[in-house]
């Protein structure tokens, strides 16, 4: 079932005291991130620093950042996923074993994957560089294919062979 | 969740998940995805020796099979590479094996420089796991690089190295130098071991010279002992400067090459620890 936007995570309708930046998805919807949340996002810390965003109240009258490539759905998802992950520490790029989940945060990131079918949200997670999402997205695709043969892996991916005989036959 | 049409970008991201085989399993699916997993390789290509344990990655365009990567079992990762491996073994694979059982790493330097060498270990597996890290044809190591040895590894085992001991910072609980006579004139080792000694701090606890003759044993020990006595003569416990006090054990055959050396540093004691014999002696 879609998600009710209105009464999402991320929908305008929040309270006036939160600081909150405000994003326009694909299909023209008005989203809202707590900053905190919305600060995992590259993209957006990156466009803060370009147009000198650097108190509560220049992101109060900031206007809302366009996501032309996000869709509304998908962007819901990523309102809920930075929600969760504001309070954690800083994405460690190189060392990733500092990035260990406690089991209850573990759970609940695998029970949010788990029940996702589109790549939509792996894009956005990408678009808007949200490392934390982006590598959790990547560990669990990667969990499918894990140990399967190339048609398995065609097969769940819904991949059509294009090679010629010939082609498999240089690769090998 | 689909993974059709990924950008290049996600797809290495997803790739960073899963081992070599299945990394080109997915390879070898459709004409994109082919692509995009060699993307980042532009200036070459590599094609892959799948045998029933391991996986070797060599160049496509090399004229021997000087293996790029090499992987094997599960008890110890034996990785070759040059610097394009390095680059894409951390690229593609900075969680190698993740969950690995492995506690011992060998690393077989090609053209790789220091700090790449400490990028590759570091991107095999959390640190602080390996019983042994084990690197050949070693010989300039950077700060950074022992600094990750001493943090991540019990022990330390280097293929004729010497020059690591300049740096005095080695202090794994065990390092042992493997002499190779056809890469190093013997008398050579041994010197530049004592040149290093010098220096040193001697922050270490086991020490083994594996394949070095007794009579390079016995010079190493006299000349450290010499070191040793004087150093104790200075705070003037009445030792006789430069007695080799060693001497006798090594006389009486009863240290060879494969005797483990053990300095503790604290009390400025040398033993040799006979390993045959499960005895320990003091030099003195």
């Amino acid at each position: 079932m879609a998600p009710n936007f209105e009464e999402a995570p991320g929908s305008s309708k929040r309270l006036k005291e939160e600081i909150l930046y405000r994003f326009h998805s694909k299909e023209g919807h008005e989203f809202t991130m707590e900053k905190a949340a919305a600060e995992l996002s590259g993209v957006v810390k990156q466009i803060s620093q370009d147009l000198g965003i650097d108190d509560d109240e220049s992101i109060r009258n900031m206007k809302p950042i366009p996501l032309i490539n996000v869709s509304s759905e998908a962007f819901h998802y990523v309102v809920k996923w930075c929600e969760q992950h504001k309070t954690m520490p800083p994405w460690e790029q190189d060392k990733w074993w500092l990035n260990e989940r406690d089991e209850e945060m573990k759970k609940w990131e695998n029970e949010f994957l788990g029940g996702l079918t589109s790549e939509q949200l792996f894009d956005a997670a990408n678009y808007m560089d949200i490392k934390c999402l982006l590598d959790k997205c990547a560990e669990t695709v990667a969990g499918m294919i894990k140990g399967k043969s190339v048609e398995e892996i065609r097969e769940i991916w819904e991949l059509e062979n294009d090679f010629t005989p010939e082609e498999e036959e240089a690769m090998k | 969740m689909l993974a059709r049409n990924l950008p290049p970008e996600i797809l290495h991201q997803i790739l960073s998940y899963v081992d070599p085989k299945t990394y080109f399993k997915m390879a070898y699916t459709c004409k994109y995805n082919w692509k995009a997993a060699t993307i980042r390789s532009k200036s070459w290509d590599y094609r892959v020796i799948f045998r029933q344990d391991s996986v070797t990655m060599v160049h496509a365009d090399a004229d021997r099979d000087l293996p790029m990567i090499h992987i094997e079992g599960t008890d110890c990762l034996k990785v070759l590479f040059t610097n394009a491996t390095v680059h894409t073994v951390v690229c593609h694979w900075p969680r190698l094996f993740p969950g690995t059982k492995a506690k011992n790493v060998e690393l077989t330097q090609g053209f790789a420089q220091p700090h790449l060498l400490l990028m590759l270990v570091a991107a095999l597996k959390p640190p602080g796991k390996f019983d042994s890290i084990r690197v050949s044809q070693y010989d300039d190591p950077s700060p950074d690089f022992i600094e990750y040895v001493n943090e991540n590894s019990k022990g330390f085992v280097a293929d004729m190295v010497v020059n690591c001991w300049k740096y005095h910072e080695i202090n794994t609980e065990s390092i042992e130098f493997r002499a190779d006579p056809t890469a190093w004139p013997t008398w050579e080792s041994p010197s530049r071991f004592i040149e290093a000694w010098r220096y040193g701090d001697r922050d270490f606890r086991r020490c083994r010279f594996v394949g070095w003759s007794p009579a390079v044993v016995w010079h190493v020990l006299s000349k450290l002992e010499d070191l040793d006595a004087r150093q104790q003569a200075r705070q003037g416990n009445g030792r006789r400067d430069g007695e080799p006090c060693s001497a006798p054990m090594i006389r009486a055959g009863r240290v060879n090459a494969d005797s483990v050396i053990e300095f503790d540093t604290t009390k400025t004691i040398l033993k040799i620890v006979m390993e045959d014999l499960g005895v320990a002696q003091a030099s003195y």
